[in-house]
């Protein structure tokens, strides 16, 4: 399997945009759409970066509205030019400022030196400072400066990137912080590079005189320790840039006594100049430059893994991995409830006939006595139907019953109303007739409630009005 | 995907009413499942493939109940040759009637069942045996498909011995399961019992078991990374807003403590909404506006008492921080102070942790990385603060994990004791939480650590 991409500061942005906006978002809606995009996805993304990478691709093509990853990363690409210009430009100005030469007073390599190498080499140790503690990088002021000089969408832009807020820090503290140094680390390179070439330009297009000279009044050998000492790096490969004893005694510049200088060895200290340049200046400024653009990899690498919702969007599309849940909607509509008629029974005036369906726990002569205290009438006939009983058996039940008759039928008031009922009351209705009462009596069982919504629902449902459900209290009632 | 139709199949079937629904809601792990106490819920027969990948290892068919299955029967033996010939006569009154015939609710039933799916006849085993079971009973036995009887106990009552007796004339396999309250090794002992209905399903229900049970141990993995996620989130949770120069400060920062600790709360919902994720309870999140999971506010004080640390553990945990302080003064000192900055350390640091018990997070004025100031608010300070939101979240981890699918009612947080979460734990799991507690506190990304010892803590058998 090839090695996961590497994520750039592009993706990372466009990754925290989505997971910021997932957080207004119904859950529902994010499981649907990522595990729509799992099933998609090639079985070889297993690994944690590359589904975020599938992932991202895939909304990519669908955000609205458009992501600022892209933008972000021409803004950084613009921050870095505008940065290595700005370096350029200064490092020429310093060089050209530190080795002006009309021709009366000879350049003081000291100035050159501790422009190019020492302040260099302070602020290297200041970059190792910075670098090993997890510590937020201060320098802000110069960023700031090549912010404010940049077109407004490229300052919202890196703004963006920089965090605007300390809220920031704690989740992109790391990027910002390379991010940062590798800018820094731009402008030092280009500084020691237009430093360089102007250096290089000055010594080949003009005669430079070099002396060195300092208050302190070190002696000549001193100096030759410390310059043996600084050449070591070059000192195998190009020796001449390792002053001698006799090219220091010579420029040394005293205004007390300044002497003549001698013309052969005024331009001795150039290679020295320039090899401390490119080997205490240049040199270390592309390491440096080097690492910060391997740990700003390595740390948007890693803040990518780790953005705030990223678990959460991991947990989505495994749990497509396996799946037991339905794959289309529930169809149909939920079942209507329908309005009973749960009037007060009307008192027949004829006997009424009871029929218990589906053989109804409770003696035959108990059934008659209840229901008949119910509706203060008689029973004239008590009949079976359901439960074991055949449709055939069903049928003949029902012609029994005298046309224009009330009818109760005693049901399992535990059991759910079943259409072969209703289908039952329909062929009694077609026999009896309209207006005649037909009641339903749901009996309860000792621990069992009767589900009387149930019952009262599909009453409403089949749309008689003289069907009826009598309220299970008031069979108990009756009962008693 | 494999084939469809090639996987062992499973129709839900019985009378309305019986719960269905609810098992297969249980056993697919899917809150979208209709159910209701109203019968006749279910219309249409509705498919739950359980996939891994692209492969279906089985599918549960949940069916609309009978209603009319003496008139089907009656049909049936109207038409009946042979004993031998009775599947076929089943598959005929399916192909000969349809959804806008007498029968649509056996059809719809019976149609998966002809074309080879397994049964699993449910019932409640809290209502009595009925002679109006026998014909759907029958009807089931004439398919010819092997089958299973589940008894689905509903309500209070018990009449499982007297269900069993009844189903063991009609099914070879009779088992008590409920809906409503089985955890997932039950699920998983069902799944092992539907690969027992047909020798070439004993392969893929195994299969689909063994992948369930490793789902269920990278689920728990997940939901440890979540809650560890959510604890070191909550601790370095920053607010911040910018402040011009004539404001109200203090104003400012009651304000913006409000807006931190409403951050927090929100931070734990997402939290728990993750979890549920997790474990597939996607209803359960809030509804109409009001919150599914009933519980008490993460900085009430019942809540502080029941997950949070002891007084006597706050002090101990600041004077074992202090006393680290003043030993560091000691050996500065060569031992010339005697150890009484470790001792001075120890009391200050205890102090502090027991004065700052109800202090969530400072709230500063700061300046702005481009110009400017703002307020910042945290990171939380409060050593008792993770603790509580770790008990609160292994609390509803431990609902959530059992929680059945069919269930419909909200998730009450009730606590059946006053037992201090904190106490209750094992003394070297204490430790090991407390350091990639402390080390979260200084900021090292020490997550995976937390959430190792949170898995420990939910699966101390692994």
């Amino acid at each position: 399997m090839k090695s996961a991409p590497t994520p750039t500061i592009a993706d990372l942005l466009d990754l925290a945009v989505l997971l910021r906006r997932d957080e207004e978002l119904p859950r529902q809606v994010l499981r649907e759409r990522d595990q729509a995009i799992a099933s998609d996805m090639a079985s070889g993304h297993a690994g944690g970066t590359r589904r975020l990478f599938a992932w991202l691709n895939a909304m990519r093509d669908t955000a609205n509205p458009p992501l600022p990853g892209e933008h972000a990363q021409s803004a950084s690409r613009l921050v870095r030019l505008v940065l290595a210009l700005v370096g350029g430009i200064t490092g020429m100005a310093a060089a050209a400022a530190v080795l002006r030469y009309d021709g009366t007073h000879p350049v003081n390599v000291l100035y050159a030196l501790a422009l190019f190498v020492g302040l260099q080499l302070l602020v290297l140790v200041a970059f190792a400072a910075v670098v090993l503690p997890r510590k937020r990088f201060e320098a802000m002021p110069l960023v700031a400066m090549a912010v404010r000089i940049l077109p407004g969408r490229s300052r919202r832009a890196i703004e963006q990137i920089v965090g605007g807020t300390q809220s920031h820090l704690l989740v992109f503290g790391q990027v910002q912080k390379w991010l940062l140094l590798q800018w820094t680390q731009v402008f030092a390179v280009a500084f020691n590079v237009g430093g360089l070439a102007t250096t290089l330009a000055l010594i080949t297009f003009r005669d430079l005189a070099f002396v060195w000279s300092t208050t302190l009044q070190p002696d000549v050998a001193t100096v030759h320790q410390v310059t043996s000492v600084l050449s070591w790096p070059w000192a195998a490969i190009w020796p001449e840039a390792s002053p001698s004893v006799e090219l220091i005694a010579a420029t040394r510049y005293n205004r007390l006594t300044p002497g003549t200088l001698d013309p052969d060895m005024a331009g001795g200290w150039w290679p020295f100049l320039v090899a401390s340049m490119v080997f205490f200046g240049l040199l270390p400024r592309m390491c440096t430059l080097m690492i910060s653009r391997c740990r700003l990899k390595a740390a948007i690498a890693r803040t990518f893994a780790t953005l705030p919702g990223v678990s959460a969007l991991h947990d989505r599309l495994e749990a497509a991995q396996v799946r037991t849940q339905a794959t289309e909607p529930e169809q149909g509509a939920a079942v209507a409830t329908g309005t009973s008629n749960h009037a007060a029974p009307v008192a027949p005036s004829a006997p009424m006939t009871l029929i218990n369906w589906a053989n109804v726990p409770i003696a035959d002569g108990d059934a008659p006595r209840v229901v008949g205290r119910k509706f203060g009438t008689e029973i004239g006939q008590v009949l079976h139907a359901g439960g074991s009983a055949s449709p055939e058996q069903d049928q003949s039940t029902v012609r029994s019953i005298a046309s224009g008759s009330a009818v109760a039928i005693l049901v399992r008031g535990w059991e759910p109303p079943m259409l072969e009922l209703l289908d039952f009351i329909t062929d009694v209705r077609k026999v009896i007739g309209r207006g005649a009462t037909i009641a339903l009596l749901p009996l309860a069982l000792d621990g069992h409630a009767v589900n009387a919504a149930a019952w009262r629902s599909a009453v409403g449902r089949s749309g008689d009005p003289w069907l009826m459900v009598i309220d299970p209290a008031a069979i108990q009632e009756a009962g008693t | 995907m494999t084939a469809p139709g090639t996987e062992p199949q499973f129709a839900v079937v019985g009378h309305p009413n019986k719960g269905k629904s609810s098992i297969v809601a249980s056993l697919a792990e899917d809150d979208s499942v209709r159910i209701a106490a109203e019968p006749g819920t279910t219309t249409h027969a509705r498919r739950y493939p359980m996939c891994v990948g692209t492969r279906t290892l089985y599918t549960l068919i949940d069916t609309p109940g009978f209603q009319r299955a003496r008139k089907a029967l009656a049909w049936m033996k109207q038409h009946e040759t042979t004993a031998s010939g009775r599947a076929q006569i089943v598959a005929r009154f399916v192909r000969q009637h349809g959804s806008g015939s007498a029968f649509p609710d056996e059809c719809e039933l019976l149609a998966p069942i002809v074309e080879g799916a397994g049964i699993l006849y449910v019932v409640d085993g809290s209502v009595p045996f009925g002679e109006e079971y026998e014909p759907e009973m029958e009807i089931l036995r004439w398919t010819g498909s092997p089958s299973m009887a589940l008894i689905n106990p509903i309500g209070e009552s018990d009449y499982v011995d007297e269900w069993r007796r009844a189903l063991e004339q009609y099914f070879r396999i009779v088992r008590v399961f409920d809906a409503m309250t089985a955890e997932f090794d039950k699920r998983l002992d069902l799944l092992r019992a539907f690969g027992q209905m047909r020798d070439e399903w004993r392969g893929p229900l195994g299969e689909a078991v063994e992948a369930l049970e490793a789902d269920r141990s990278r689920r728990l993995r997940r939901a440890a990374k979540a809650i560890a996620d959510m604890v070191a989130e909550m601790l370095s949770l920053t607010i911040a807003e910018p402040i011009e120069k004539d404001e109200n400060i203090a104003l400012r920062k009651t304000q913006l403590l409000h807006r931190f600790k409403d951050k927090l709360r929100h931070r734990e919902m997402r939290g728990r909404e993750q979890v549920e994720e997790i474990f597939s309870h996607v209803r359960l999140s809030r509804r109409e506006g009001e919150f599914d999971v009933v519980d008490d506010d993460l900085f009430s004080e019942g809540t502080w008492l029941r997950f949070g640390l002891s007084l006597r553990q706050l002090v101990l945990m600041g004077m074992a921080g202090g006393a680290v302080v003043g030993g560091g003064i000691d050996a500065a000192m060569g031992g010339a102070s005697l150890l009484l900055g470790g001792l001075i350390g120890a009391t200050a640091g205890g102090a502090a942790a027991w004065l700052g018990k109800d202090r969530i997070a400072e709230v500063k004025v700061g300046p702005l990385p481009l110009g400017g100031r703002e307020l910042r608010a945290g990171p939380v300070k409060n050593v008792n603060l993770p603790w509580v939101v770790l008990g609160r979240a292994m609390r509803h981890l431990q609902l959530i994990a059992d929680r059945s699918h069919a269930r419909r009612d909200e998730l009450r947080m009730e606590h059946t004791d006053d037992t201090n979460w904190v106490s209750s734990l094992p003394v070297d799991r204490r430790k090991t939480i407390e350091r990639s507690l402390s080390r979260l506190r200084r900021g090292d990304a020490v997550v995976e650590e937390l959430a190792d010892a949170i898995e420990e803590l939910i699966s101390p058998n692994r």
